[in-house]
């Protein structure tokens, strides 16, 4: 098969581009772990009273690492506030009772969906102090833009 | 004198075929991939500095 020259240069150019970008997610996710919020966890919505889930809360589990069991709800978050000291590592687990809702911290890479029926998971490590904001992202009814929570990182 | 003329069209024909460039089209290739391959790493760069 002939190929002209310029046609070698930019499919070099395209499959190395290629590789390389599956060589960096490909690290990341083996190498440092980065995976997507689903953990394919799964809760009973109907009956969050009877799961892990029965007291939302925050739990420290070891000297800088807190895991917060949070339940989405229209329209807030149970709890409605954490508070934790700055340089925390948190493991957030949010499930919904009712709707398709999100968990979202602006400026981090907080950002996930939460789903009834599903335990959705990320951490997050507060380096700064100050008061962080949690919204929902997901239209979730017509208090979608009243629905918040706030983390408190103190110093 | 009119063979000269023939043989000269002939040759131009054959110069014309012959200019297949594909210099526009790498120019643009490259700047389309150049466009995507720094839009990759700003992203990439985004997710780093938030974690």
């Amino acid at each position: 098969m002939h190929l002209h020259k310029y046609e070698k240069i930019w499919l070099t150019f395209g499959i190395g581009s290629l590789v390389l970008f599956l060589a960096v997610l490909g690290v990341a996710a083996f190498a440092f772990g980065q995976q997507p919020p689903s953990h394919m966890a799964s809760v009973d919505s109907q009956n969050l009273e009877d799961t892990v889930f029965a007291e939302p809360g925050l739990d420290q589990i070891n000297e800088d690492t807190y895991r917060a069991r949070i339940v989405a709800l229209t329209y807030g978050y149970s709890p409605d506030t954490i508070e934790i000291p700055a340089g925390s590592t948190v493991i957030f687990e949010v499930t919904s009772q009712d709707v398709v809702h999100s968990f979202t911290i602006p400026g981090t890479n907080v950002n996930m969906m939460i789903t009834p029926g599903h335990v959705n998971m990320t951490e997050h490590t507060f380096t700064e102090p100050g008061e962080y904001l949690v919204i929902c992202n997901e239209y979730c009814g017509t208090g979608h833009h009243y629905m918040q929570m706030k983390i408190e990182v103190t110093p | 004198m009119s063979r000269t003329v023939l043989k000269t069209q002939q040759h131009q024909q054959l110069k014309q075929e012959d200019h297949s460039s594909l210099k526009g089209t790498l120019v643009f290739v490259m700047f389309v991939g150049a466009f995507i391959f720094v839009s990759w790493f700003a992203v990439f760069y985004l997710f780093l500095i938030r974690t």
